[in-house]
């Protein structure tokens, strides 16, 4: 008989109320386990990959390419190269001989052809354990065509997602310095880990505009390598998502004593605390900002209200469950979910840390499961056991919900809908009901009484 | 790089890096060998294939097929660290398989290497031999060697069959094990579970005791559940493999490869079963040499219902004609689908103009010369990426498309058809229940390809007439 647990993750399991918290966290993926993580590269790959103006180029066999082209939703106003797939196609051959030779004609024949600003050359697994010197090929290939040729240390078995941020902060940072920063004003801001899925950076973007905040930076939604280059010219960075840009924010405070705060736009609540926040972090330099944010926060909410009031009406009392890659964001759609009236019995990360994970048990009930680096099984057993009607995830967690008939909401960068600020509450409010309100549930045997099973 | 339209036929080899190139590949067609391999898997009864590298090659695979199937596709990986790295991956495989075997009570674990393990000289048919050893009684395992470097998702998926066949053959010593009927192993290659359903179908209705093998129709393309499972129902049983040998003839789809790649080929030299490779039924002449050799087989004639889905096809082709007569058309697809398309085309009039596969050993060439027909204006394109893809139809002027959904990023800027077809299919809905053989599934393409048509023209036709 098939069992949702393993002994391994016992303790990255936890239900709130039915023993003394003590989640472990943070530790590499049980063997076996159908963990839902990725690996090293796919972190560095998600967050470099809005960049649009620079070349992101795969050394590496044709797999880890071909995964990861056009990944997702981000926009550009601009350029779109960004949405090409390259890879050095390393062969048996090069395997055997070194790919060093086909990585450096690759990069000077696809920067003469496609003219980037940048080059971002991720290393993949086997790229370390043949012992390419991707760091002097870049270097050769740097002088060569006079862009930055940046390398991206992300073989995939060298840690978890999480170290994939982390060598896309070190990569990023090489770049962060080295422009112009004149005609920057003191009230300027680097958004952090916004990455412009189906447009949100431009709404957070409109925002912070509105109430006189200048905008140095995305990074990395709409991402442009000028751009990022005199990001250091800003007197704040504001840091969204747990994780991925945290060691870039955390850097650049040291090295150029540029403060962070973190922040959210998921949500009315979240939303209006970034610009409150924002808007305090200047209250010295300018006192406008903190009553343009005050003004802007009043009317945008009154805009979203009264059909948040109608979803909220009939989202009342359904349960949710949330599994999401960093749990940063799970906070926000706790209590979006909330202020939409449904209940959350089960969350969790695939990355989170043990602060996060007292948070959770902090917010939630007693009751609710909290879970580490899930899998299908154990997701699904909760599901189950919980009787949720809604689960947010990503594609990898849709079929779990849809086969034993749960609604189910797509919160991951694959997602087209902008879900983030305050039309993005709304967006949020409808796919949600757009699921859970669904007549097709009825269907389902386990939910059709006296149903016959198909 | 252009496509030249010289005397003869062109194959190409510069769209992608090719074994000795130093090109690199721009928007690539071929995925990995470990996805073919965990497809195939996927159709073996209550299987877990466990991905032998780091974390990331499962979860990618996982998406890919999710994206495609809408059904879950549990896919366990090694989860290989540096340690691993270092050491071998030999624990990180145990620990893997134990861990599956306790949460998922399957009857099969299925390993396909990835380029990880194979770069770090991992002997995972030692490993197998040393689990098999130490566990008797433990749950039984195949394994595959899929680094991506060698192999593309078609060959891996060609692979991982002939590991299965190979692994659990049982010699033909006693009877033919079929009941009521000649027995028949039918290798299909990568096709949808609607296909799979069609093809058992057509055999059965010949009266003959035929398996697409692997039958991933069920465990890729289930019902709704009552409640979760841990496994799909479906899979093609490992006695069923067992029964190969003593099968009265295999049939296969493959092209490319001899008895050390197919299953089919292999059975033939092995265990002596009559092997008939064929075209994929897509079109009238190949569905009949599918047919003809059903009919051998059974010893009986077609049925009624399958020879009047044959004449209405016929009908459809002459009501349907004048639309497609001169249609140049750009066909991307694995190589005997892309065969196969090739074929399907020109019964109808149409001009293919570029035959593109991601494949890196392929017999295109060959199933198309045999084809008969005139190779004049045609571009064969191997080992393509879809940029080449993308400017060789584009110069030769195609106005018809016919691959899987990432060649959306080729048609989107000119503006022209595209038929979906194949793996993966991600932007339409379906793409399990595409059906492309048999006289059936020839009709519902050709209804695809004149609608697609009809539905530009409309379109772009100033008068807008709702009668075409």
């Amino acid at each position: 008989m098939a069992v949702p647990f393993i002994a391994e993750r016992e303790k990255q399991v936890h239900v709130l109320g039915e023993k003394p918290f003590d989640m472990a966290c943070e530790k590499k993926s049980a063997a076996g386990a159908v963990s839902q993580r990725a690996c090293v590269f796919c972190g560095s790959r998600v967050v470099l990959y809005p960049i649009a103006d620079a070349l992101h180029i795969v050394h590496g066999p044709i797999g880890c390419a071909a995964y990861t082209w056009d990944i997702r939703g981000s926009m550009s106003s601009g350029p779109e190269l960004h949405r090409l797939s390259f890879s050095t196609d390393l062969r048996e051959r090069d395997i055997v001989f070194g790919g060093e030779g086909k990585l450096y004609a690759s990069l000077l024949s696809l920067v003469e052809r496609y003219q980037p600003k940048a080059a971002f050359v991720y290393a993949t697994c086997i790229v370390g354990v043949i012992g390419d010197d991707v760091d002097a090929v870049c270097r050769k290939a740097q002088e060569a065509t006079g862009i930055p040729v940046i390398p991206v240390h992300s073989e995939g078995f060298k840690g978890t997602k999480k170290d994939g941020y982390k060598a896309a902060c070190r990569a990023l940072m090489s770049l962060v310095g080295t422009g112009d920063t004149s005609g920057i004003g003191r009230v300027s801001i680097n958004i952090l880990g916004e990455f412009n899925l189906a447009g949100e950076a431009w709404d957070i973007r409109a925002y912070y505009e509105r109430i006189g905040v200048e905008v140095v930076s995305i990074l990395t939604g709409d991402g442009r390598v000028d751009e990022i280059r005199r990001a250091h010219g800003a007197s704040l960075n504001v840091v969204q998502c747990s994780g991925a840009l945290s060691p870039l924010a955390q850097e650049m405070k040291e090295k150029y004593g540029i403060p962070f705060i973190r922040v959210s736009y998921f949500g009315l609540e979240d939303t209006a605390k970034s610009l409150y926040d924002v808007a305090d972090f200047f209250k010295d330099d300018n006192g406008e900002v903190g009553e343009k944010a005050k003004t802007l926060v009043r009317e945008e909410t009154e805009r979203v209200y009264p059909r948040l009031k109608e979803y909220a009406k009939k989202l009342r009392g359904k349960k949710a469950a949330i599994y999401v890659g960093g749990a940063f964001k799970a906070f926000s759609l706790i209590k979006i979910l909330r202020y939409l009236g449904m209940e959350v019995a089960l969350v969790g990360s695939q990355t989170g840390t043990r602060e996060d994970y007292e948070q959770f048990a902090a917010m939630c009930q007693p009751g609710t499961a909290i879970v580490d680096d899930s899998n299908p099984l154990e997701l699904s057993h909760f599901v189950a056991e919980k009787g949720i009607d809604l689960f947010i995830g990503g594609v990898k967690e849709r079929p779990i919900a849809y086969k034993i008939g749960v609604g189910f909401c797509d919160h991951n960068h694959e997602r087209k809908i902008p879900l983030a600020g305050f039309e993005g509450m709304v967006n949020f409010a409808k796919e949600v009901a757009s699921s859970v309100l669904s007549p097709v549930w009825k269907w389902v045997p386990r939910k059709k009484a006296g149903g016959r099973e198909e | 790089m252009s496509a030249r339209m010289g005397p003869g036929p062109e194959t190409l080899r510069e769209g992608q890096a090719s074994a000795m190139s130093m090109d690199p590949a721009v928007n690539p067609c071929s995925l990995c060998g470990p996805l073919g391999a965990s497809l195939a898997f996927k159709g073996v009864r209550k299987c877990v294939p466990v991905i032998h590298g780091s974390q990331g090659c499962a979860t990618y695979i996982r998406r890919y097929m999710i994206s495609h199937f809408r059904e879950p596709v549990d896919l366990a990986s090694s989860s290989f660290d540096e340690g691993a790295v270092v050491f071998g991956g030999n624990e990180s495989l145990f620990k893997a398989i134990a861990n599956v075997e306790e949460r998922y009570a399957p009857e099969l674990v299925a390993i396909a290497t990835t380029c990880l393990s194979e770069t770090i000289g991992d002997d995972v048919a030692s490993y197998v031999r040393e689990y098999e050893a130490r566990y008797p009684d433990r749950v039984p395992l195949a394994f595959v060697s899929t680094p991506s470097y060698r192999t593309a998702h078609a060959d891996g998926f060609r692979a991982a069959l002939l590991s299965l066949v190979k692994r659990f053959s049982q010699p033909a010593s006693s009877a033919n094990g079929f009941k009521g009927g000649p027995g028949l192993n039918l290798f299909a290659g990568m096709v949808s579970p609607e296909d799979i359903r069609h093809l058992n179908e057509i055999c059965g209705s010949f009266k003959l005791r035929a398996d697409v093998l692997p039958d991933y129709s069920d465990s890729l393309d289930g019902t709704v559940w009552g409640e979760y499972k841990a496994l799909p129902e479906g899979g093609t049983s490992i006695k069923r493999f067992g029964l190969c040998p003593r099968a009265d003839a295999s049939l296969e789809f493959f092209l490319s490869g001899g008895a050390d790649e197919n299953p089919g080929a292999w059975l033939e030299s092995e265990h002596r079963v009559p092997n008939h490779r064929l075209q994929y039924p897509l079109g009238i002449a190949a569905t009949d040499a599918f047919t003809d050799v059903l009919a051998e087989l059974s010893g009986q004639p077609a049925p009624e219902a399958l020879r009047r889905e044959r004449g209405r096809l016929i009908d459809a082709y002459i009501d349907s004609h004048k639309y497609l007569y001169g249609v140049k058309v750009a066909i991307a697809a694995r190589e005997e689908l892309a065969a196969a398309l090739y074929g399907f085309c020109r019964e109808l009039g149409m001009q293919p103009v570029l035959c593109a596969v991601s494949g890196r050993s392929s017999k295109l060439r060959a199933a198309l010369e045999a084809e008969q027909t005139d190779l004049e204006g045609l571009t064969i394109m191997e080992e393509a990426d879809y940029d080449g893809i993308g400017r060789a139809a584009q110069d030769a002027g195609a106005e018809l498309y016919i691959g899987n959904s990432k060649l959306y990023s080729v048609t989107r800027s000119i503006g022209a058809p595209l038929i979906r077809l194949d793996f993966p299919i991600h932007d339409r809905f379906g793409g399990q229940r595409i059906l492309s053989c048999g006289y059936r599934g020839t009709q519902v393409m050709l209804d695809r390809v004149v609608n697609a048509l009809l539905e530009k023209k409309q379109s772009e036709n100033p008068v807008g007439y709702t009668y075409l």
